[in-house]
């Protein structure tokens, strides 16, 4: 064959692949165009519908780290309230097991999940609040409860967490990552939001005014945190004892964690703690323990027993179930029960004890409600008026303990008793034994984990005081 | 308008390429002849006579016939190449319009190897290629001799350079690399190709509840002609994007012409499972300060004199035969073949139904159980773990014209499968067995009684009574078809076009009833059901069009270019009901209802390519190509990418500078370069919302509210994303010695750059993920392979051939790009298992510790442990190197074929998480409750479980679990006798048949302490091994007639 024909050959295929090339004159469209029906683009976020889903998507996401989690996992309210007395580990997995410890590793999984959603939380609210005020600027009611959303995730973070949560940002993709903040830092920056927030929010109607008072409890939290217990008192002063700012749930959303993690004995990794418990056979008192499971107390009402043959999930901790919360009833975030323990806790730093002690007196002696459940009405504390302030501390904390049982507070409570009150960490957190092997550690706080390590501006918590 | 244009001149061009054809056509001849053997002069069906130079070829018929039509006038060399017969090449001349007759007498190859491979611009001579590719070979003659159920039996150990890891159970998915870990954040399978087709290779099911299933599984080995195993991008470039970890290349079965053959077979089998599951262990004693009190004791008690022991159990319900939920399981595969037809038109059929019962069942006192409730036993309780595939294939061969060949191939099948409860599982018979007290009855900490009141016999909390009434199951039926056209307008032009779809439909289904399953927590046993649905559709299209032209008399050249299309798309939905009435078994009658559903996703690729070879001399082959892409996952600002590939073979042997001995047959030198990708993923490059439905109090504020749609960020997208790149430089040789052992070895050197990685996002960033793909990283890969195929005794009455097969990778992560300051990234993760720069993919790290019994009581106790509180490098996650030896001996003069294959893999740690978990959870495990275990079995489980250390607050640490998981295992045993023709004839009227028995997975060497050193419970790139067990034993007979 000479060339010619060779060149004539190829010439001929390259004509049986034109259609190919053919094809390919606008192949993005014809041929490499595609539909992904299933993807939601930023076409569809635009609008004030768009501004109202997304309010939606952060309320969602403010809900699973308040009280979400599944199955394998909890939420920063419980594992916090791990950490202390409120809850026992009855788990198989080692980083609840490693949490009701004292001894959190920078890698447990769990505990990383749960900071990773905080802090994903703050940015999805932070992503409705521009589309509000872009879209939908009139909805100040809304847009106020979207910075309460975002506050109070800094809120629990400095609460709980060690020295040294950076707050960054992420704008159209562009992460823009900031230094560590102290706990005290941290608890600063909620409040100025919280601030602006109340400034926004002033309708009267029922919504406007449930997320008033919701911003004021919240700001009062923080400036308790603070040590600044009258303004935290005054704070709260308008606040009725019946408000709730609610997270309500569903069977085909989401479930009450509290009743997932809890409620059924043979799935449980939560048991209610209790101020014993089991080791090697024998009965272990716990120092500093308050006696949930036992204590018969209405406001944690409970079913099983820390002695009984009922066994959580690892099928060795005896089952304690707590009932406030069923399968998908509401969790109170916040409520004015917690505006008069706020005030409670001022009239004790005050020295007011026969205050702060008629302040819980009237708690008890009328109907209250966590939620949807409705507490009995309780006789007054038999107790004298307590004459040291070394007893007031321990009448409020326990009081406080049960009013707010599983609501994430207890953390709080204890690094202010170290911080603030001057105990140490072996007079306040369970001490001594651990029921399921050693001894208790000295964790006063959840460390950042460590996926933070990627922000190059964090090298590790800057301490892990209380 | 544009578009109009560009058609109108393509079909101009396409029609005088015709014109052109038609007028070639005058000056051609025909060559006729018979192939037949040079020892006893029979017929040699289905060998490949081809004209040198040209695209002319075809395969002899039954009766080892052939006709080439269209043959160029002129003198020409012809070329005969057949497995097991060496090649032989002879000249002649062709007169126009005339026939000329040629008939080939081949001589017999003592080793049989494949001469001629699929490659993505048609058929090649091996020889040619400078890369090394893999063929298994006679397939249909190892399915009828061996114990093959599936891909990956067929598989594994197979070729060098890749590790296949089969299913644990019944027909479940295998895992499958090819030259180690590229990608650190996108999948390391291999691409599937059947007929031309991109094949369906997903996994479904899965996850913690069952083993996975795939649909590599669909295929039914006995339809397949031929696998080829193309290893890497220096051999797969021109397959383009996705072909980076290799491609697996099934070409099924083809008709030949001749009389009507028939191919009869039927199978019977036994399943076994021969794991070794944990035992778990009891010390009962009683405290000092109370002896008349039964407790449990552990070693660490006894040590510190806290508990005295009494007297210890030892319990394994798994394995225990009056408690265990294995049984033998059965199997049964029956099939019918045939082919034939006749240089017009050829077909071949087949039909298969396939059966499998696993051993997973429920044991006698679980069956007593539900009689005295009255209970009717379903059959899927007793039976959880079943298969059945039908399959129905039919491909056609047509000669339309002398210039025309057309094939149609054609493949249906419908498989139902029902996957055990195992894995990470709380309702799993293997969980509940191993976190078993070490006792049966009542006993310290044990009620014995479930949440229903049944009998545990010494299981932990639930008994496979109620555990196998969780149904899973999986249905898949699927359509894999291809058209497949050859047009030879010119003697030295061939164009082939071929278009093609792998359709599957898959509906899981996931059942617990009213009143059924375990009871695990109120609401009690209120029945549950899931249903999914997925529909998956490759399409395939692919043009090649391959010209040569004889530059000289010792220079051929050969172009080829082409072009592929692959669009795969799939949607799936799913549906879930809580609270079914009883008797309630589907979505619609649950109380609380929900769903979802994943329209259309597409993903795209369109590529051309062109390649330049010259063969000198039929003894140097230089090849040059490339390769562009598209594809519809590029990020926008991303267009295009180019595939280079360049190779070289030189069969030095047949130089005449060559020193010749009698001792070397032949020597091949081959060194090969190409490139290769793995595309990002369908919608990677994409900024996402996701919906989000909340429910939202209601105000006034009330302690219910209502379900609201909402919408969050989603993924951050990434507008530069392009394909993650392997590049890849291999080199070896090929020698034939001692006309009866072959060697085959190859070094390899393998780059992946622009390696797509998740990038963590730092969670303070507030990013809606906590990562984002991005191409940042490099991986090398490098490594040798071997193999020794060897004929080492050939006597009429016994033969013994051997192949050998070795393989040693080198894994190692170079780079992972920079931190968001700039700095160059060293990690990622923080735990057990990391992707570290400078240490291969999935790298183990751990706390190691020390232990030293000071005391001398036999005990370890957590004081006598020191744990390292800083993590070490500890290894390789997958295997390092891989061995297997392929005996075949026939005895008997030949009437008696046994193969025993054996392999090894070592280099690799497999942690043993099951063990693991049973140690920190349950204190019945060996190391805290066996009094003769060893101190470092003590140590592992102190280390593992308590604070350590003179002040006993160290660290813990798994570190004694992570075990070296090399091991032998006796792979395969068989035995296949062919009937005497005389008894074939009279018993079967056949014309011949064999008898087969055979074996596999026997037995395994290994020091590795759980289940099984292969066990598995995912397909990810190291093992998963908690709950699990190893790949099935069976035991099959089988019977073959051929008619």
């Amino acid at each position: 064959m000479s060339i010619h024909r060779y060149q004539r050959a190829l010439m001929a295929g390259l004509a049986a692949a034109l259609p190919v090339l053919a094809a390919g004159c606008d192949v993005k469209q014809e041929l490499l165009g595609i539909q992904q029906p299933q993807i939601i683009g930023p076409d569809n976020v635009g609008g004030p519908t768009g501004a109202a889903a997304l309010r939606v998507g952060a309320l969602g996401a403010f809900q699973g780290w308040v009280m979400g989690g599944g199955g394998n996992s909890s939420n920063i309210a419980m594992f916090s309230d791990l950490l202390t007395d409120e809850w026992k580990s009855g788990d198989t997995f080692a980083q609840h097991n490693e949490a009701d410890q004292r001894v959190v590793q920078t890698n447990n999984s769990v505990l990383a999940g749960e900071y990773s959603g905080v802090q994903t939380a703050r940015g999805r609210a932070q992503n409705a609040i521009d589309a509000l005020i872009a879209n939908s600027p009139e909805l100040t009611s809304q847009i106020g409860e979207m910075y309460f959303l975002k506050a109070y995730a800094e809120l629990i973070l400095s609460e709980d967490f060690c020295n040294g949560v950076p707050f960054g940002f992420t704008v159209n993709g562009v992460v823009t990552y900031t230094q560590p903040l102290t706990n005290k830092d941290g608890l600063t920056l909620a409040v100025a939001r919280l601030d602006t927030a109340l400034k926004m929010v002033t309708a009267t109607d029922a919504f406007g005014q449930n997320i008033h008072y919701t911003l004021e409890v919240a700001k009062a939290r923080a400036l308790i945190d603070l040590g600044q217990f009258s303004a935290a008192a005054a704070m709260v002063a308008d606040v009725p004892t019946n408000y709730q700012y609610l997270t309500t749930f569903s069977q085909t959303t989401r479930d009450n964690q509290e009743w997932v993690g809890n409620g059924s004995a043979s799935v449980a990794r939560f048991v209610v703690g209790d101020s014993f418990d089991i080791v090697a056979g024998q009965k272990n008192v716990i120092k500093n323990a308050v006696p949930f499971a036992s204590a018969g107390d209405p406001r944690v009402p409970v079913t099983g027993s820390t002695t009984g043959a009922t066994k959580s999930i690892d099928v060795s901790t005896s089952w304690v179930g707590q009932t406030i919360w069923g399968r998908d009833d509401a969790y109170p975030v916040l409520s004015g029960i917690d505006a008069r323990l706020i005030e409670g806790e001022a009239q004790l730093n005050a020295g007011d004890y026969a205050g702060m002690t008629a302040t819980l007196n009237a708690l008890r002696t009328t109907s209250q409600t966590i939620g949807a459940y409705k507490v009995p009405v309780m006789p007054a504390l038999t107790a004298a008026t307590p004459a040291t302030k070394d007893v007031a501390l321990n009448l409020f904390f326990r009081e406080k303990a049960f009013w707010q049982f599983g609501r994430g507070y207890r953390l709080g409570d204890f690094r202010r008793l170290i911080r603030i009150y001057s105990r140490t960490q072996d007079q306040v957190f369970p001490t001594g034994a651990f029921f399921k092997n050693g001894q208790y550690g000295t964790d006063v706080n959840l460390p950042v984990t460590d996926g933070e390590l990627t922000n190059p501006n964090f090298h590790g918590c800057i301490d892990r005081n209380a | 308008m544009k578009s109009i244009r560009w058609r109108l001149a393509a079909f101009v061009a396409a029609a005088a390429t015709l014109i052109g054809g038609s007028r070639a056509l005058s000056a051609q001849g025909t060559i006729t002849g018979r192939v037949t053997a040079a020892e006893g002069n029979e017929p040699l069906p289905e060998a490949r006579v081809a004209v040198a130079g040209t695209g002319i070829g075809v395969v002899s018929g039954q009766d080892g016939r052939y006709t080439l039509r269209n043959v160029p006038a002129g003198a020409q060399d012809v070329r005969v190449i057949r497995v097991g017969y060496q090649e032989r090449k002879q000249s002649t001349t062709v007169t126009s319009g005339q026939s000329t007759t040629l008939d080939f007498s081949l001589a017999r190859a003592i080793v049989q190897l494949q001469e001629i491979v699929t490659t993505a611009t048609g058929e090649q001579r091996k020889v040619e290629l400078g890369n090394s590719v893999a063929t298994l070979g006679d397939v249909s003659k190892r399915v009828e001799q061996e114990s093959i159920t599936d891909m990956a039996d067929l598989l594994v150990t197979k070729a060098p350079g890749m590790t296949v890891l089969q299913g644990s159970y019944s027909m479940t998915a295998p895992t499958i690399r090819i030259r180690g870990l590229n990608s650190v954040s996108l999948g390391n399978a291999p691409i599937f190709i059947i007929d031309g087709v991109r094949m369906q290779t997903g996994t479904f099911a899965g996850g913690n509840s069952n083993p996975p299933a795939s649909f590599i599984n669909d295929i039914d080995p006995s339809t397949i002609e031929d696998v080829e195993i193309v290893k890497g991008p220096s051999a797969a470039t021109l397959y383009g994007t996705d072909a980076a970890n290799g491609v697996v290349v099934i070409t099924t079965k083809r008709g030949r012409a001749g009389a009507t053959r028939w191919t009869w077979s039927a199978e019977q089998g036994a399943v076994d499972d021969r794991s070794h599951f944990l035992d778990t262990y009891m010390i009962f004693g009683h405290t000092p300060a109370n002896p008349s009190t039964v407790v449990r004791c552990v070693l660490i008690q006894i040590s510190a004199k806290t508990c005295i022991s009494d007297s210890t159990s030892h319990l394994n319900p798994m394995m225990m035969d009056s408690l265990t939920p294995l049984n033998i399981g059965r199997r049964g595969a029956y099939n019918v073949q045939t082919s034939g037809g006749n240089d017009a038109l050829r077909f071949f059929v087949s039909g298969g139904l396939e059966n499998e019962i696993g051993p997973s069942g429920m044991p006698d006192f679980s069956v007593r159980r539900l009689d005295s409730l009255k209970t009717p036993i379903r059959d899927e309780w007793l039976h959880p773990e079943a298969y059945q595939k039908e399959n129905f294939q039919a491909n056609l061969n047509a000669t339309l014209s002398p210039t025309i060949n057309l094939a149609v191939t054609s493949q249906f099948l419908k498989v139902d499968q029902r996957l055990p409860q195992v894995n990470n599982n709380f309702y799993s018979s293997p969980y509940q067995s191993m976190m078993s007290p070490g006792f049966t009855h009542p006993g310290p900490g044990y009620k014995g009684i479930g949440t229903l009141g049944e009998q545990l016999h010494g299981y932990n909390g639930f008994v496979p009574s109620e555990i196998n009434q969780s149904l899973t199951q999986d249905n898949i039926q699927g359509l894999v078809g291809a058209l497949q056209s050859d047009w030879r307008p010119f003697a030295w032009m061939q164009n082939s076009g071929n278009v093609g779809i792998d359709y599957r439909d898959r509906s899981g289904y996931n059942l617990c009833r009213f009143n059924e399953c375990p009871y695990f927590g109120d609401p009690k046993q209120v029945g549950s059901v899931s249903s999914s649905t997925s529909n998956l559709r490759n399409f395939s299209a692919k043009v090649t069009s391959v010209s040569s032209w004889q530059a000289s008399k010792s220079s051929l050249l050969q172009t080829s270019f082409g072009g592929d299309y692959t669009n795969q798309e799939d949607d799936n939905t799913s549906s879930f009901s809580t609270q079914l009435p009883p008797g309630g078994q589907t979505v619609g009658q649950g109380a609380v209802q929900g769903g979802g559903n994943q329209p259309s996703r597409a993903q795209k690729t369109l590529g051309v390519y062109v390649q330049e070879q010259l063969s000198f001399r039929d003894r140097l082959f230089l090849t040059a190509a490339v390769r562009s892409d598209q594809n519809s996952a590029f990020g926008v600002n991303f267009q295009r990418v180019a595939y280079p590939k360049a190779s070289l073979s030189w069969i030095m042997s047949d130089e005449s500078f060559f020193p010749h001995y009698n001792w070397l047959n032949t020597f091949r030198l081959r060194s090969a370069y190409g490139a290769s990708g793995v595309n990002p993923g369908a919608t990677a490059g994409l900024i996402t919302f996701s919906s989000s439905t909340v429910n939202i109090p209601s105000t006034p504020i009330v302690n219910a509210g209502t379900d609201t749609p909402g919408l969050v960020s989603g993924a951050l997208g990434n507008p530069n994303l392009k394909p993650e790149t392997s590049s890849e430089f291999e080199g070896g040789f090929e020698s034939r010695v001692f006309s009866r052992l072959n060697i085959d070895f190859t070094y390899y050197n393998k780059k992946t750059k622009d390696a797509l990685i998740n990038q963590q996002i730092a969670p303070s960033a507030a990013a809606p993920v906590t990562q984002v793909l991005r191409n940042l990283g490099s991986v090398a890969n490098s490594g040798i392979e071997l193999s020794l195929n060897a004929t080492l005794v050939d006597r009429k009455a016994f033969g013994w051939d051997l192949t050998v097969g070795a393989s040693h990778i080198s894994n190692k992560l170079l780079s992972l790009g920079n931190d968001a300051s700039g700095l160059p990234n060293k990690t990622i993760g923080t735990g057990t298992s990391r992707d570290s720069v400078g240490l291969p993919l999935n790298a183990l790290f751990y706390r190691t510790y020390t232990y030293n019994d000071a005391n001398g009581d036999g005990i370890i106790t957590p004081n006598e442990v020191t744990v390292n509180p800083n993590y070490q490098y500890m290894g390789y996650s997958i295997p390092r190197d891989v061995v297997s030896f392929q005996n075949g001996f026939d005895l008997l003069n030949r009437k008696l074929r046994v193969n025993v294959s054996v392999d090894y893999k070592g280099g690799l740690q497999v942690f043993n998480s099951a063990y693991q978990f049973q140690c920190a959870q349950n204190l019945a495990c060996q190391g805290a409750s066996d009094p003769t275990t060893s101190l470092a079995e003590q140590a592992a489980n102190v280390a593992n479980r308590y604070a350590t250390g003179a002040d006993l607050k160290g660290v813990t640490t798994p570190w004694g679990y992570l075990e070296n998981g090399q091991f032998w295992r006796l792979r395969e045993v068989s035995g296949t006798y062919t009937l005497p023709a005389v008894i074939s004839s009279r018993l079967a009227r056949s014309r011949d048949a064999q008898i087969t028995f055979a074996a596999r997975n026997l037995h395994v060497w290994t020091k590795y302490r759980g289940s099984d050193p292969e066990e598995t419970a995912g397909t990810g790139d190291t093992q998963a091994t908690f709950g699990n067990a190893g790949p099935r034993t069976y035991f099959t007979g089988r019977l073959v007639l051929h008619y």
